[in-house]
């Protein structure tokens, strides 16, 4: 195993322990760090071979994913400009209509709102949208924080699992391993709707003092009304429905293909489709490439592609892969425990970017040395998921919601925070963890 | 806000006790501050998550708030040999009608829209060249 391995192998890994540190410590911004990792290892010569040059090799990591970064742009106009119409804060303030304020059904409904949402906008537009109105009805009908933002973050993370286009990493590993829409929502999604129920009902029973102790009343929210919020009626008439078109063209681009032998991928859908509304509603190309993209989302992509491209590229995963296996002697009910309940306990504490992509090979490398590793992409996604609910810094979208609410003084204190999240990761990834065992290898 | 209303202003400079400049209150700021920032960027949310009374309880809220904790501290200041057209130029960009004058570290004076509006209205004035 370790024969392999060069001295470009341990550069790889060197490199990749210095972007972890800084991605733990958050003493540079992540982008930076991914995007100076990738620079540093293709100047080393890591990826040089005899054919071609360091970087020729090492951008062959990206134009791979060339529709990966694609899709994330795309989303991300795409969502933009539909939640300028309003429609997703309206949505929101009719649930709240809907259960009268009353915070029990007012915690199980915007949970549920954010899981749909999440599952078809993906977590961070979703967040972005939700997470305002949540500190409007925290500060508004006094609330308790915790709770509500506890059910948002959760959904968000576990939402991320459920469909291809819930998460950018969801969908990295959908495109990489090849697995079809109706694959990952038959797998993750339906165990995510049963983790929801989980941890709705954890969530529940553990803020069940603070929930009875809050009263609505219903004058309260008289005069809410979700016609108010919607801001843009023509984009609303004609930028929703060429959002749903795309999730649609996204949902059955497999089914298409079959039909009609017409190839769509994700990148070309929404590429296509935001740009299309950047023309229709005549939106300025500058702003929105300056306003809508989160650019260091993009390069820090970029970043780890060429970062984690090394451990693949100098036989580092490889060597990751077989060592896991040898550690489980080849079982795969060990393996699917190991990465259920280890990707689900990492991801809490550490990006679960670089940790999905970099995972994501080592089971490509575990398949072709000739293990059947199926029910794993399900621990994989599921873990990375679940692990993402469990601290404030654990993913980007929990960054967003807990920063919003400092900026509203509301804090959350990390360990409390974790005291509260760490249990339902575990409970959560050991449910993952069984409902896979049963359905695979029993 | 009794100050500001009594004195027909719409801000008011933070000294201390040697008379430095400290910060700005201004009526933006204030009002800023009875509104929760999501309605500041979203107007519509404004107009569909109002509940009765909720606006007199943030203003409740702000009553027995500090002056420090609603002031800017960053702001701009001119000193007397600073032209019009600078202190203009301060005004639209940073959206605060209210300027302090500083020489010498200490405050001398302020500059707010009263003294543009007529700077302009002497600027418009027939027969400019002869003054």
């Amino acid at each position: 195993m370790l024969a392999e391995l060069t001295i470009f192998s341990f550069i790889s890994i060197a490199v990749l322990m210095v972007v972890y540190f800084f991605l733990i410590t958050e003493k540079l911004p992540k982008t930076l760090v991914a995007v100076l990792g990738g620079v540093t290892l293709i100047i080393m010569q890591v990826f040089r071979s005899t054919d071609a040059t360091s970087q020729d090799n090492a951008f062959h990591f990206i134009s791979h994913n060339l529709d990966i970064l694609g899709f994330v742009i795309g989303m991300m106009i795409l969502v933009g400009i539909v939640r300028e119409s309003g429609v997703f804060e309206a949505a929101a303030i009719a649930l709240v209509k809907l259960v009268k304020g009353q915070p029990t059904y007012l915690l199980v409904a915007l949970g549920y709102l954010t899981l749909f949402m999440t599952a078809f906008f993906s977590n961070i537009p979703t967040i972005l949208i939700l997470a305002p109105v949540v500190l409007v009805l925290i500060r508004e009908l006094k609330l308790p924080a915790l709770p509500f933002l506890f059910i948002i973050v959760t959904m968000a993370n576990i939402g991320g699992a459920m469909t291809p286009i819930s998460d950018p990493t969801t969908y990295y590993q959908a495109k990489t391993v090849g697995l079809s829409f109706g694959e990952v929502v038959q797998n993750s999604g339906l165990i995510v709707l049963i983790l929801s129920v989980i941890s709705t009902a954890y969530a529940l029973l553990v803020f069940r003092k603070d929930l009875r102790a809050t009263k609505v009343k219903a004058k309260d929210i008289a005069l809410f009304d979700p016609r108010k919020a919607i801001q843009d009626r023509y984009i609303l008439k004609i930028g929703l429905p060429i959002a749903i078109l795309s999730i649609v063209l996204m949902v059955l681009k497999e089914q298409i293909a079959h039909l009609t032998g017409v190839t769509l991928d994700n990148a070309t859908i929404t590429i296509g489709a935001s740009f299309a509304a950047i023309l229709i509603f005549h939106k300025e190309p500058r702003s929105i490439f300056r306003n809508l993209i989160d650019w260091e989302i993009i390069f820090f992509f970029i970043g780890l592609f060429v970062v984690v491209g090394a451990l693949e590229f100098t036989s580092v995963i490889t060597s990751l892969a077989e060592w896991l296996v040898s550690l489980t002697q080849g079982r795969i009910e060990w393996l699917l425990f190991l990465i259920a309940m280890g990707s689900g306990a990492l991801s809490t504490f550490i990006d679960n970017v670089p940790y999905n992509i970099t995972m994501v090979s080592a089971i490509q490398a575990m398949e072709r040395s000739g293990l059947w590793v199926y029910p794993l992409w399900w621990a994989l996604n599921l873990g990375t998921s679940i692990g993402g609910a469990g601290s404030p810094i654990a993913a980007a979208c929990n960054v967003i919601a807990f920063g919003q609410a400092e900026k509203e003084k509301i804090h959350v204190n990390f360990m409390k925070y974790l005291a509260v999240a760490f249990p339902l990761v575990m409970i959560n990834s050991l449910v993952t963890f069984a409902v896979l065992w049963l359905r695979y290898l029993r | 806000m009794k100050e500001l209303v009594e004195h027909r202003v719409n801000g008011l400079v933070v000294i201390n006790g040697q008379k430095q400049v400290k910060g700005i209150v201004s009526l933006q700021d204030i009002a800023a501050a009875t509104i929760p920032r999501q309605f500041r960027h979203n107007i519509r949310m404004a107009a569909a998550m109002y509940r009765p009374g909720f606006f007199t309880e943030m203003c409740q809220q702000l009553k027995d708030k500090p002056v420090s904790s609603v002031m800017r501290r960053e702001f701009v200041t001119v000193s007397l040999d600073d032209n019009i057209m600078a202190v203009t130029a301060d005004f639209l960009k940073n959206d605060l009608y209210i300027v302090p004058v500083i020489e010498k570290k200490q405050l001398v004076g302020i500059v707010t829209r009263s003294e543009i509006k007529k700077a302009i209205v002497y600027g418009m004035r027939d027969n400019p060249t002869e003054s």
